[in-house]
């Protein structure tokens, strides 16, 4: 079934006077009729970034057990390659059984790889348009800009432009520095009552979250936002109210009224978040939120791990934006958030390092979608309960030849994880890159050098796209406005003779809606 | 076709002619006899925060009156000479951000911290990144860090050259971004590729950047409009090829061939050339290293051909513009700091000292307000760490450290960290917030403070003042504030707030709501009248954007 954005606003945005559009937000701040649609699912979906700061080695996050690719694989990492027995093996889709190997940290994610609720992207990562070795070589294809560079690679991730120096973008990006999470919130804006923000980030990168019109809510790891007020009522309403008129006195000036305009952004949606935190959590079934406390709690040595914080929040979050209006809730039917995991850039001493990232990692992912699973089962949200769906993006992976520190340097293409009740998991995604590095990788058409740093087979734009078409993305011009480089990617592709998959806007790695 | 961060400024021939009229327009008030306006500006510029002699005498070089008094190059004569502050990374001491934030509130030598600062934005190490090591009683990561910040300010005033070797064998630098124990061999002399994490940020981050530029800061293009590129992969290679076998100094000297040495941050790093690649490499612009030569003697050819690129004056000169002044200098500006990088006037290049005064001293810094036409695009968000002083600063602030039993510096620090900024723990190489970042809304100006500016850490700004203010935590923990010095008449205080806070700029709109505010009847009494004046000018956008 199907709402257009009318009928929807007519049915539910009453009542939702203290969200709707604030006289107060700068225009910059406030979005407009878009029309993406609910085609896929009425019901409530979240899309949550888990971005691994620093560049995750993706080489020992699926590394192949056949005895050819597994010898090369040793031999590039002869102190910091996985014992074969030590790989967790899966068995994908279409190969044969037991063939790759997860990072032994991943224990949670190969059971639900085996249960096809996970699946891996291999070889993704930032392209303007599909690249071979010779073209990276000769240089007359269009390269992203400064690979290798931490912070040119994470944003190429979270922009899904590769090339910001040079893309030619659509005319309302002209000037403005935006991620695809803000660009698809843009687009989303229209399914959602009100101005609450669409992307809500606790961690990660921020440029993922900003769009050209509709701006973040950013809220602190712990998941509180809140004005220290004092024990007098009277006064904190004084105060208040002062503090708003003086946040509207920019003086024509651009980086007072930057300023302004967040902290009203602030002051508006601080209030009305913290009350449906707290109201949605409450309507929820007593067994289920204890059930749900039980999940995010860590194991031994885990008492530091702030990712499994971030993402307890976002549960939170997400309870109270999938829950109705008239349960306290935010009524929402999409959202975005943002979470973060810092620490990858493992150039030294790597698998201690790597090892306990990745534990991290295996436990929050998992704790998350088994708590989007309790939420189904607990009949709160009837026939259309919450649906989400977790993915990793990382600025880089890192050369498959370790360096003289027993670490990794940077690289490119790597492999993503996606996780949630909506993936068609069991599956790998993509080429896995030829591990063969003899004579210096000089026959090795998937390396840009001898180190092993791999050309993307796939683009960020292709992965990023087949989630935010998920969330409600429609036409070709909502895709071209927010992927500006996916389709002459596409052409180019085509022209080039490339497989079918470097040819798809889209990665078929979500379920069909049906 | 211009996706990200191209300020309207970086286009520019064009704008020379309105840069000379704006240069006359401000010729009006000579260095000598600044106003009183002009001298509060200099030290939002040059210090953690102007504040008042309050009767001191004699007095104080960071006071506004001294500034009146003596005059902005003679103010800077006095900052440059006056004592240095230092860490200590001994056991028993404060934390080093305890340490970082009592430095800035009492310290005479502001400029050389306030540069040092902005140099610890550049040539990053973080806290976060030194391991302690359990088995020695030290603490490993304030040994090293309080090495690292003497060391940079040691160097705020002088040559860049000495300051790139200096930072290139910091032993917490060593450690932070791996030149220490990069060896080109294996233990059996078999040769590895070399790390390249140093070399690969010293040339993207300390002293090229990613792009060619010209003299005023602008990125030169290529003939389809496209950026180019500042050094090449290869490049980083061959640095880190040429800048491979320096390991942790040790009193058993060198380890043998592709052995490490274990971390010690005592002393600078050592070289060892039976763990360095002795080949000759090709760095930039095609000069080649000896083939032969040993660790001292590329690392030397290494530094000396990145010091003499062409990209270092205005990669650097931009960025201390931008630390000090504005996000958005117009390339004159620029241009004008750069040719004194380029030569002091006495034939040296990479004189910071010269390259500071003339930041400080340049006609787009000076005067009583930001330049008229300049007047949409200037000044720089206030960074947490600075607000955090500022405003303890201009309250008359003191640090009850007395005994021992309290530490208001970590107070101070924790306050710094909420709003995004963990001093001295960056997130990484990359620092707090990168030079690049755009202002949001801002139709591709820049505001790299801004990109630590969300509605987490805005509301963090709020609740810090409000805690400064209102509460007894801040006392009790050793931050003694006074408002009241403050005037109690509803119109003089805000009169007085204009005057000094905002240097005679409060717009008639930001008078108007506070005076409302606080002759408000639920305010009650004058105590809370200052402080909710204090509380509304401090979080107002034209204070927070320092100009």
């Amino acid at each position: 079934m199907s709402f257009s954005r009318r009928q929807f606003l007519r049915g539910t945005s009453s009542g939702l006077g203290l969200l709707a559009a604030s006289s107060a937000l700068p225009r910059w701040l406030v979005g407009e009729a878009e029309a993406a649609t609910l085609g896929g699912y009425a019901g409530y979906r979240a899309a949550v970034s888990v971005f691994l700061l620093g560049g995750n080695d993706a080489n020992n996050l699926l590394v192949p057990r056949g005895a050819t690719p597994y010898a090369q694989y040793s031999a590039a990492r002869p102190n910091i390659g996985i014992p074969l027995a030590d790989l967790l093996p899966i068995s994908p889709a279409g190969q044969a059984a037991n063939s790759y190997g997860l990072h032994p940290a991943l224990k949670k994610v190969q059971a639900l790889f085996g249960q096809q609720r996970a699946a891996l992207v291999c070889n993704v990562g930032p392209l303007v348009v599909p690249m071979r070795k010779a073209d990276y070589t000769n240089g007359a294809t269009a390269r992203p800009d400064n690979l290798y560079s931490h912070s040119d690679q994470q944003d190429a991730w979270a922009s899904a432009i590769a090339n910001p120096s040079t893309a030619p973008v659509p005319f309302e990006l002209v000037g403005k520095t935006t991620g695809w999470g803000g660009r698809t919130a843009d687009k989303l804006h229209g399914l959602n009552p009100g101005e609450y923000p669409e992307v809500v980030s606790f961690g990660g990168k921020p440029l993922f979250a900003a769009g050209a019109v509709r701006q973040p809510m950013m809220v602190s790891p712990s998941g509180t936002l809140a004005f220290r007020q004092t024990s007098d009522a009277d006064f904190n309403a004084l105060q208040t109210q002062a503090l708003a008129d003086v946040m509207g006195h920019t003086n024509g000036v651009t980086l007072e009224a930057s300023y302004g305009g967040i902290f009203t952004q602030a002051q508006t949606f601080a209030t009305a978040r913290a009350a449906a935190r707290e109201a949605a959590w409450a309507a929820l079934p007593e067994a289920t939120r204890v059930a749900i406390d039980a999940l995010f709690v860590p194991p031994p040595g885990g008492t530091n791990w702030t990712l499994l914080t971030q993402l307890y929040q976002v549960l939170r979050d997400l309870v109270a934006g999938a829950t109705a209006t008239a349960l306290g809730g935010l009524g929402l039917r999409r959202q975005e958030f943002s979470v973060g995991l810092g620490g990858f850039d493992t150039h030294v001493g790597q698998l201690p390092t790597h090892n306990a990232l990745l534990t991290q990692l295996d436990f929050a992912l998992d704790a998350f979608y088994q708590a989007v699973a309790l939420l189904r089962s607990s009949g709160a949200f009837g026939a259309a309960p919450p649906q989400a769906t977790l993915f990793t993006m990382s600025d880089f992976s890192r050369t498959m030849v370790e360096n003289s520190d027993r670490g990794t340097d940077h690289a490119w293409g790597g492999h993503a994880i996606v996780l949630g009740e909506r993936v068609q998991g069991g599956r790998l995604y993509g080429t896995y890159p030829d591990l063969d590095l003899a004579s210096n990788g000089v026959n090795n058409l998937d390396t840009t050098d001898s180190r092993g740093r791999w050309i993307p087979t796939l683009s960020v734009d292709q992965y990023a796209h087949s989630l935010a078409r998920w969330l409600g993305l429609s036409t070709a011009a909502e895709r071209e406005y927010v992927f500006p480089n996916l389709a002459g990617y596409i052409t180019a592709a085509t022209a080039g003779g490339y497989p079918a998959s470097a040819r798809s806007n889209r990665i078929a790695f979500m379920l069909a809606d049906t | 076709m211009c996706a990200t961060a191209c300020a309207p400024e970086d286009s520019p021939p064009e704008v020379v002619e309105s840069e000379v009229l704006g240069q006359q327009a401000q010729a009006a008030e000579p260095l000598d006899t600044p106003s009183e306006a002009n001298a509060v500006r200099f030290l939002e510029q040059a210090t953690f925060g102007p504040k008042l002699a309050a009767g001191a005498s004699p007095l104080p070089i960071d006071s506004v009156e001294y500034v009146v008094a003596q005059g902005i190059t003679d103010a800077i004569t006095a900052q440059l000479s006056a004592p240095r502050s230092t860490y200590s990374g001994a056991l028993g001491t404060r934390d080093i951000g305890s340490q970082f934030f009592t430095n800035a509130i009492q310290g005479s030598d502001q400029l050389r911290q306030r540069v040092a600062f902005a140099l610890s934005q550049i040539f990053v190490v973080s806290q976060s990144g030194i391991p302690n090591l359990m088995s020695t009683p030290e603490s490993e990561p304030k040994l090293a860090m309080a090495g690292y910040l003497n060391r940079l300010s040691t160097n705020a005033f002088g040559n860049f050259r000495t300051l790139l070797e200096a930072m290139t064998l910091d032993p917490a630098m060593g450690t932070y971004l791996d030149m220490a124990n990069n060896k080109a061999f294996k233990t059996n002399g078999q040769a590895v590729a070399p790390n390249e994490n140093y070399a690969r940020e010293m040339l993207q981050l300390f002293t090229l950047g990613l792009h060619k530029l010209n003299d005023d800061g602008t990125e030169k293009v290529d003939a389809q409009g496209a950026p180019i590129p500042a050094y090449t992969e290869a490049h980083v290679q061959a640095f880190a090829h040429a800048l491979s076998g320096w390991t942790y100094a040790s009193d058993t000297g060198c380890p043998t061939v592709g052995r490490s040495n274990p971390a010690s941050y005592a002393q600078k790093m050592i070289g060892c050339n039976v763990n360095h690649d002795s080949t000759s490499r090709v760095l930039l612009r095609g000069v080649s290293t000896t083939a032969g030569g040993g660790a001292a003697a590329h690392l030397k050819q290494a530094l000396d051909n990145v010091f003499a690129d062409p990209n270092v004056p205005p990669f650097i000169c931009k960025q201390l513009i931008q630390h000090l002044v504005t996000s958005n200098p117009r390339p004159a500006y620029v241009r004008r700091v750069v040719n004194v990088f380029k030569d002091n006037g006495s034939g040296v290049r990479g004189d910071l000292r010269a390259v500071v005064r003339a930041i400080l001293e340049d006609v787009d810094a000076r005067g009583p307000q930001a330049p008229a036409t300049q007047s949409a695009s200037y000044g720089h968000l206030r960074p947490p760490a600075l607000f955090v002083t500022t405003l303890v600063r201009w309250l008359n602030g003191t640090l009850d450290t007395v005994g021992g039993t309290k530490d208001p510096g970590a107070k101070l620090a924790s306050w710094s960290s909420a709003m995004g900024q963990a001093v001295p723990r960056p997130p990484s190489v990359f620092s707090y917030y990168p030079p690049n970042a755009p202002a949001p809304g801002g139709n591709g100006l820049l505001g790299p403070e801004f990109a630590i500016l969300d509605t987490a850490t805005i509301t963090a700004r709020a609740n810090f003042v409000h805690e400064l203010l209102y509460s007894t935590t801040p006392a009790n923990a050793g931050v003694l504030v006074d408002v009241s010095a403050l005037p109690a008449d509803s119109n003089e205080l805000t009169v007085w707030l204009g005057r000094y806070w905002l240097h005679q700029t409060m717009s008639s709109d930001l008078q108007l709501t506070v005076f409302n505010a606080i002759t408000d009847s639920r305010v009650g009494n004058s105590t809370r009248k200052r402080k909710l004046a204090v509380y509304l000018t401090s979080l107002s956008p034209e204070f927070q954007v320092q100009r």
